[in-house]
C-alpha cells in the first residue's frame, strides 16, 4: 500500500480523477445503449477493441495524425455498433419475442468472442498495436504529476459528456431518445420509429466507447481482448447510475468510483484495489436503492419529525 | 486433439505480412537488433557465417547408430498461445518447429510436437494439458511459465512426463522437482548478482533499490528474500516493501505511485511479456526518474514501450540474433529468418536448443537400449550427463554449453549480460554468469 502522506493523497486523487473519467465515459456509452434499447451489448468489447485497432492502423500505417485517427477509430466503433443492431440484434429481437433479452445477450456474447478472435487472427503477427502521434509527457504541478495524454483525455471526455447531456436535455433528438426509452410503443404512435433511434443510440454509444478505447490504447497498446475489463467498469457505472439518461450523474458516479478505487491504495496493495469497485457493486446489489431509501428514511425520520414539529 | 494451433500453412496474406515484417525488420534493424556483443563473455565483434543444416553436426555431435531415424516421437509443448503472453507461445513454438525440421534433416527422429495452450499462466489450463498428455502416454514435453507456475508439476510426476522449461526455468519453487528441468537462468534471481555488481561499479549514486514484480502469491517470497539478500549484501538499501502487480496488467499507476513514495534510486522490475512495455509507458510520465532494470528483452515489449524504453537496462540470458555467438547459432538464425521472416528472439532460441537437448537425451537413451517412450527412462538418461550444446556462447567452430545442476534441476552455467536500450540500440554493458561469476565489463 502507499504511505499516507499529503503528496501521495494528492497524486492518488489525480489518478482517481483520470480513471473515474474513463469509467464515466464507459458508463455513459454502455448505459445509453442498455437503457434505451434494452440490449445487453456484450459485443461492446469488440467495438471497443476494433476502434483502437483502426486508430492504430490509421496513425501508424497510414501516417494520419493522432486526432483524426481518434475520430476514425471512434467512428468505426460507432459503425460496427450500428451494423450489429441492424443485422443481428434487431432481427433476433423480432423473432425471439419475449425471450429477446436472453437471445440478444447470447448473440452479443458470441459476437464478442468471434470479434476478439477475428482481430487476433487478422493481426496474427502482432501481439499488440501501438497508436502513434501523441507526444505524451509528464507535467509537474506541485507534488503532482499529470500526463499530457491524461489531461487531454479528461478534457475531451468531459466535453463529450457535457455535449451529450445538452443534446439529451435541450434538443429534439434528445427528447425523442428519452421518449423511446420510456415507451417505445407510444413513440411509434406519435410517429417516431424506435428502431431508427436504436441505431442512433448504438452509434453514439459506439463512438463514445471508441474514444475511450483510443485513449486507452495510446496509454498502453491495442490488444484483441482489451475491451473485456472496460466492459465490467461500464456495466458497474451504468448499473450504479440506474441506467440513467443523465450523463452528468453518470460522470459523478464514475468519478466517485475512480476516486474510491485510487484512495484504496492507501489501505490496500495495488493488486487488490480493483476489488473495491466490485465490492461497491456487490453492496449496491445487496441493498438495492429501495432498501437504501428505506434506510435513509429511517435515519432521517427523527430529523424530519423535528422539522415538521418546528414548522407546525 | 489440437496438434498445432499456430498452423503451418502460409496464406497469401501471411506471405504479404511476412514480407512487410521483413521490410520492417530491415528498416528497424538498429532498433531491435543491435542487441550487440557476445552473451558468452567472449569476443564476438564479428558475425559468425551461417552454413547449411548439415553443418550443425560440426557443433552438435550425432550418434548415427542411435539417432532415432525413422522413429516418430510425440512431444507435448504446453505454451501460452492465448492471453497476454500469446507472443511467447508463437515464438517458442516456431523454435520447436524449426528444430524438429532440422532434426529430421540431420537423420534424427520425427519429433511430433503436440501443442497445448496454458492461456498465459492459467493453472487449470496447464493441469488439463498435462492430464491430456498423460492419458495419451506422451513421454516428454516442453513447458513454459515455470511449468505454468508450478501447476503442472504434480501431473508430470503422476504421469512420468520428462519435462524441460526453457521459458521460465525452474524459478525457486520448481527446483529439484521430479521429471522437471529448467533450461534457462532463473529470472530474476540468476541475473541479480551480476546486475547488482554492475550497479555498485557503475551507478554509484544508487543507494536505495525497489523491487516490483508479478504477484505470484507465496511463490514470490523466496524470490524477494533472495533479491533483497543480494541487494543488501552489496551494501545497498531496500527502498520499500516488494510491490506486486497483476500478471498481464496494463495500468501501473498505483504501483508506480507506491514506488514513488519510497523514493528509490533504482527499480528492479520483474514483470514479463508486454507488461514491462506498458509499465514503462506510464513510468516515464510519472515524475519518477530512477533507472529501471528489466529481466527480459522482447522486441514486442520494446514496440509497446516505444521511446519510453530509452535508458532502460536489461539483464538476462541474452541472445544476440545480429551477432551470433557460434556457427550453429548462425544456421539457426538464418533458417529462422527464412521460415518466419523475422529474427529469432531469445525465447525462440531457447526452445530451438531445448528440442535439440531432447534429441540428445533420446540418443543417449537409445544408446543404452532404453525405451524412449518412457519418461522415467528419458529422465535417467538425462541425469547421466547434464551438459548440452547451446546456441549461446561458444565460437565460430564450437557450440556453447548449457550445464544443469543435478540437485536444483536448474542451470549452473549460463551466459548473461546487462545491456542498455538507448536511441533504438541495445548496448551490452557487462557480461556475467551465475552468482556474477566471470563478470567483466563490455
Amino acid at each position: 500500500m502507499t504511505a499516507f502522506t499529503w503528496d501521495n493523497f494528492l497524486q492518488l486523487t489525480v489518478n482517481g480523477w483520470v480513471h473515474g473519467t474513463a469509467y464515466a465515459l464507459l458508463g455513459v456509452a454502455f448505459g445509453l445503449i442498455l437503457g434505451v434499447t434494452g440490449r445487453f451489448h456484450f459485443a461492446f468489447t469488440f467495438t471497443y477493441a476494433i476502434s483502437a485497432y483502426l486508430a492504430a492502423t490509421a496513425s501508424t500505417d497510414w501516417g494520419i495524425p493522432f486526432w483524426p485517427s481518434l475520430i476514425i477509430g471512434a467512428a468505426f466503433g460507432a459503425a460496427c455498433g450500428m451494423v450489429m443492431e441492424a443485422f443481428v440484434y434487431r432481427p433476433l429481437a423480432l423473432r425471439a419475442g419475449a425471450y429477446a433479452l436472453l437471445t440478444i445477450f447470447v448473440a452479443s456474447l458470441g459476437l464478442a468472442i468471434i470479434g476478439t478472435n477475428s482481430i487476433a487472427l487478422y493481426w496474427i503477427n502482432e501481439a499488440s498495436l501501438q497508436i502513434s502521434g501523441f507526444d505524451n509527457r509528464g507535467i509537474n504541478i506541485g507534488p503532482v504529476t499529470l500526463a499530457t495524454l491524461d489531461r487531454d483525455f479528461m478534457i475531451v471526455t468531459w466535453a463529450l459528456i457535457f455535449l451529450l447531456a445538452a443534446v439529451l436535455r435541450f434538443t429534439a433528438l434528445g427528447r425523442v431518445i428519452r421518449a423511446v426509452r420510456v415507451n417505445p410503443e407510444m413513440s411509434l404512435v406519435i410517429g417516431v420509429n424506435p428502431l431508427s433511434i436504436y441505431l442512433v443510440v448504438f452509434a453514439i454509444g459506439g463512438f463514445l466507447g471508441g474514444v475511450a478505447a483510443v485513449f486507452d490504447a495510446t496509454k498502453t497498446a491495442a490488444t484483441p481482448d482489451m475491451g473485456f475489463n472496460p466492459l465490467f467498469y461500464a456495466f458497474t457505472v451504468a448499473f450504479l447510475s440506474g441506467l440513467s439518461l443523465r450523463p452528468l450523474l453518470v460522470l459523478a458516479i464514475g468519478l466517485g468510483l475512480g476516486l474510491i478505487e485510487s484512495w484504496a491504495n492507501l489501505v490496500l496493495a495495488p493488486q487488490w484495489t480493483q476489488l473495491v469497485v466490485f465490492g461497491i457493486l456487490f453492496v449496491y446489489v445487496a441493498l438495492r436503492p429501495v432498501h437504501l431509501q428505506a434506510l435513509l428514511n429511517k435515519v432521517l425520520a427523527p430529523v424530519r419529525h423535528r422539522q415538521r414539529a418546528m414548522a407546525g | 486433439m489440437n496438434r498445432d494451433p499456430i498452423g503451418k500453412g502460409v496464406s497469401r496474406r501471411d506471405l504479404l505480412r511476412y514480407l512487410a515484417m521483413g521490410s520492417a525488420a530491415v528498416a528497424a534493424g538498429p532498433v531491435i537488433a543491435a542487441c550487440g556483443g557476445s552473451s558468452g563473455g567472449k569476443s564476438s565483434s564479428s558475425s559468425v557465417a551461417a552454413g547449411n543444416v548439415a553443418d550443425i553436426t560440426k557443433f552438435v555431435p550425432v550418434d548415427t547408430a542411435h539417432s532415432g531415424k525413422g522413429m516418430t516421437l510425440d512431444m507435448g509443448v504446453v505454451l501460452a498461445f492465448s492471453g497476454p503472453g500469446a507472443f511467447f507461445g508463437r515464438v517458442m513454438s516456431q523454435g520447436v518447429k524449426l528444430a524438429s525440421k532440422h532434426i529430421v534433416e540431420l537423420g534424427g527422429p520425427t519429433i511430433n510436437p503436440i501443442f497445448k495452450d496454458h492461456k498465459s499462466g492459467d493453472p487449470q489450463a496447464g493441469v488439463t494439458a498435462v492430464k491430456e498428455l498423460g492419458f495419451s502416454h506422451v513421454p516428454m514435453m516442453l513447458a513454459s511459465y515455470v511449468d505454468d507456475l508450478g501447476a503442472m508439476l504434480p501431473g508430470q510426476a503422476q504421469y512420468k512426463i520428462f519435462t524441460m522449461d526453457g521459458g521460465g526455468g525452474t524459478s525457486t519453487f520448481g527446483q529439484g522437482k521430479p521429471y522437471f528441468w529448467g533450461m534457462r537462468a532463473i529470472t530474476p534471481n540468476d541475473a541479480v548478482p551480476g546486475t547488482v555488481k554492475y550497479v555498485t561499479d557503475k551507478l554509484t549514486n544508487v543507494k536505495k533499490v525497489q523491487l516490483i514484480g508479478w504477484d505470484l502469491g507465496p511463490l514470490d517470497d523466496p524470490i524477494v528474500k533472495y533479491v533483497n539478500g543480494v541487494v543488501t549484501g552489496a551494501g545497498l538499501q531496500i527502498a520499500g516493501p516488494f510491490i506486486r502487480t497483476k500478471v498481464g496488467a496494463t495500468d501501473y499507476s498505483a504501483a508506480i505511485q507506491n514506488a514513488k513514495s519510497n523514493k528509490p534510486d533504482l527499480i528492479l522490475l520483474s514483470i514479463y511479456g508486454n507488461d514491462p512495455g506498458y509499465f514503462m509507458k506510464q513510468y516515464v510520465t510519472s515524475g519518477l526518474s530512477a533507472p529501471v532494470v528489466i529481466f527480459e528483452f522482447t522486441a514486442d515489449a520494446a514496440k509497446v514501450a516505444g521511446s519510453s524504453y530509452d535508458g532502460v537496462y536489461f539483464a538476462y540470458d541474452y541472445f544476440n540474433a545480429k551477432k551470433p555467438d557460434n556457427g550453429w547459432s548462425s544456421i539457426f538464425i538464418n533458417d529462422y529468418k527464412k521460415a518466419y521472416g523475422t529474427d529469432p528472439d531469445f525465447y525462440a532460441a531457447n526452445y530451438y536448443e531445448d528440442t535439440f537437448a531432447m534429441w540428445t537425451v533420446i540418443q543417449r537413451a537409445l544408446a543404452k537400449g532404453a525405451n524412449v517412450k518412457d519418461g522415467t527412462q528419458l529422465d535417467a538418461a538425462m541425469r547421466e550427463d547434464l551438459s548440452f550444446k547451446s546456441v549461446y556462447g561458444g565460437d565460430a567452430n564450437t557450440a556453447g554449453e548449457l550445464v544443469l545442476n543435478p540437485a536444483s534441476h536448474s542451470v549452473q552455467k549460463r551466459p548473461m549480460s546487462i545491456s542498455q536500450y538507448k536511441g533504438g540500440n541495445v548496448t551490452p554493458l557487462a557480461y556475467f554468469n551465475l552468482n556474477a561469476a566471470d563478470y567483466r565489463l563490455a
